[in-house]
């Protein structure tokens, strides 16, 4: 079968100020290929500044790489800028759903009007179809036609990610990223969510990019797993493998971190290994300036 | 109701901290609301107490309303006594100093609540200005020393932008250590925090709070981390405790649908499930009817559960506020072993 998404040898490299108005580079994704079939679902997981975020926005196409190649379903992706109808082919392959709903739409817009608006869009149908589809999708989503005339504001967390989704997938997209979609929800919320994602998959055969730094959500939402640290992928493989027996150091510390029955909190070897990107001389983040102070990213 | 001295082997000395039915109304919208409610609570000396809890269930308040940290006009009842002296009788200048030196706080976000103008040094020594400069310096570098934070002399010239996230949340502990106190109220600490990083400065703190005998209050939404570091375990719903039971035992023996229900909803990397999802949202406490305050949401309800509210009764080393917390526990074990 055909990938859907390959990402081949994928570098993003940012120029940032440093010390005495030089300038540094920060390579925040280094070497990155992988593969997503169709119907299928890969996690990336990884702390602040692994790169997973990075590799989502050059996925979704809102930046151009440094250097490699992103295909969707077999043809390589343009670069940015992108004319009007490059944009809109694009929006129905790839959408992103990402962290806080409150952001991501528009507050002083009904659910009903921000789908709409992606519908027009996309569907450019009689009034009539467009409306049976919003129906559909706050349907699928768990929603129903009392939250058409709502806004994001009168919603609950729970309800405003389900109206992201249904945002989404208005646009019918090849590919849906989830960009931490679950992280700022409440445990019990979550847990919704996290089903509701898996239904939807089940019966739409949606294909998911799932973004999260936290590696018990990411076996709810995926089978493959990629795990990033600094820039570059450290292990890859299913989850279910990497979860039970991990073969990078960094995972196997990650994976100790979360707090379960019995588990005690640990100190690290040297109390500066804590240094992130702020730090100076740590290396961290791929930094190829080691004696410059970067900004956290 | 002294809900948690059994959960102490010493439990029944006189308490560090005390809440008794605190009760916390505040205006919202023009009304008046009620976030906290009938919350009674027991901490002693050294001890370690968790209150865990969903967005609006009054854990922040109730942490808030022990510093007297409430919004302005915020209505309180009921008592919050701290070494057997009422916090809502102290006047301005012995509040200070309560707040100063016996009281260390941390918040979740070191960023919001730093002051990026001024570096690490004068941040750490804000509540100790009265002492003698060479004094002031030694107290910070100790502070900064004991977190595990390496070249303290050049760390207290930094500013807040100059250090990570990790780095940061430990100068806020080590401000919060600093002077002495003998009660932390640590508040969602480490939520804006990696899992590595939560993990060391979670070590940190348990590393301080043994050498200094230091009490602590840690308020969280995560159920595993809240059990993994306390003693004991509060879990709040709609602004009031609906059960309290010993940490270390926590999954095991929790009673309330809730808390059960809170333990079978998180995801664990070792094992893939549907998960059993609570139905609903989390409500406010002036949301809740005259009933259980988790009946809407609750898969066990009974007509007697929304006609009158369930107090928290005492069942083996656990208190639960649950009218069928005896008859459910097998079922709701069974459910939380299968999920």
């Amino acid at each position: 079968m055909a990938a859907l998404l390959e990402v081949e040898n994928l570098r993003k490299v940012y120029r940032v100020p440093g010390a005495k108005g030089e300038s540094a580079d920060l390579v925040a994704v280094d070497q990155l290929s992988f593969e997503l079939q169709p119907g299928g679902s890969v996690a990336i997981v990884g702390e602040s500044g692994s790169g997973k975020t990075t590799t989502a926005r050059l996925v979704a196409g809102l930046e151009n790489p440094t250097s490699g190649v992103i295909r969707i379903a077999g043809e390589a992706r343009n670069p940015l800028p992108w004319g009007r109808g490059e944009r809109a082919r694009n929006a129905g392959r790839v959408q992103m759903v990402y962290q806080d709903p409150f952001t991501s739409l528009d507050p002083s817009q009904t659910i009903e009007s921000s789908l709409d608006e992606v519908l027009r869009l996309h569907l450019g149908r009689s009034k009539e179809a467009r409306s049976a589809r919003i129906s559909e999708l706050l349907s699928q989503c768990g929603l129903d036609d009392r939250h058409r005339n709502r806004r994001p504001r009168s919603l609950s967390g729970g309800e405003r990610q389900r109206a992201a989704i249904a945002r989404a997938l208005a646009a019918a997209p090849q590919v849906l990223i989830l960009d931490e979609a679950v992280s700022a929800l409440d445990v019990s919320i979550q847990a919704q969510i996290l089903n509701l994602l898996a239904s939807l998959r089940a019966a739409l055969g949606l294909t998911y990019l799932f973004i999260s730094h936290d590696l018990g959500v990411v076996r709810q939402v995926s089978e493959a797993c990629i795990v990033m640290h600094r820039g570059v992928a450290v292990e890859s493989g299913a989850t279910d493998d990497i979860l039970s027996s991990p073969r990078a150091d960094y995972t196997r510390e990650l994976l100790e971190a979360i707090p379960r029955p019995g588990w005690a909190p640990r100190r690290r070897a040297t109390a500066d290994s804590t240094a992130a990107p702020a730090e100076p001389a740590d290396g961290q983040l791929g930094v190829t300036n080691g004696s410059t102070v970067l900004p956290a990213i | 109701m002294n809900a948690l001295a059994d959960s102490h082997p010493n439990g029944t000395g006189s308490p560090l901290l005390e809440l008794s039915d605190l009760r916390v109304d505040l205006k919202i919208g023009g009304q008046w609301r009620t976030v906290v409610q009938g919350v009674s609570l027991r901490l002693d000396q050294g001890k370690a107490l968790g209150i865990a809890g969903e967005s609006g269930s009054g854990k922040s308040i109730t942490a808030r309303s022990i510093a007297r940290l409430l919004p302005r006009g915020a209505r309180v009842a009921g008592e919050v006594c701290f070494a057997a002296e009422r916090v809502s009788d102290m006047k301005s200048t012995r509040l200070r100093r309560f707040r100063a030196r016996e009281l260390g706080i941390i918040y979740q976000d070191p960023r919001a609540s730093i002051n990026e103008m001024h570096t690490v040094g004068d941040f750490l020594t804000e509540g100790i200005r009265d002492f003698p400069p060479q004094e002031r310096r030694d107290l910070a570098i100790n502070a900064l020393q004991a977190t595990g934070i390496a070249d303290a002399e050049r760390r207290l010239r930094q500013y807040p932008h100059q250090l990570s996230g990790g780095l940061l949340q430990r100068v806020m502990i080590a401000a919060a250590i600093l002077p002495g106190p003998r009660l932390l109220l640590a508040d969602e600490p480490t939520t804006a925090l990696d899992v590595t990083t939560q993990s060391e400065v979670m070590a940190v703190l348990a590393d301080e709070r043994q050498a200094r005998q230091l009490a602590m209050i840690f308020i969280t939404h995560d159920l595993d981390l809240a059990a993994a570091v306390t003693d004991s375990l509060a879990v709040m719903y709609a602004g009031m405790i609906v059960e309290t039971g010993p940490s270390a035992t926590m999954h095991e023996r929790a009673m309330h649908p809730y808390t059960i229900g809170l333990l079978a909803a998180r995801p664990q990397p070792t094992r893939v499930a549907s998960l059993y999802s609570i139905p609903g949202r989390p409500i406010a406490a002036y949301e809740s009817g005259p009933g259980c305050v988790f009946a809407s949401r609750c898969a066990y309800v009974e007509q007697r559960c929304l006609d009158s509210r369930p107090a928290p009764r005492q069942i083996g080393d656990h208190f639960v506020a649950c009218h069928r917390a005896e008859e459910l526990r097998e079922t709701l074990h069974h459910a939380l072993e299968h999920a």
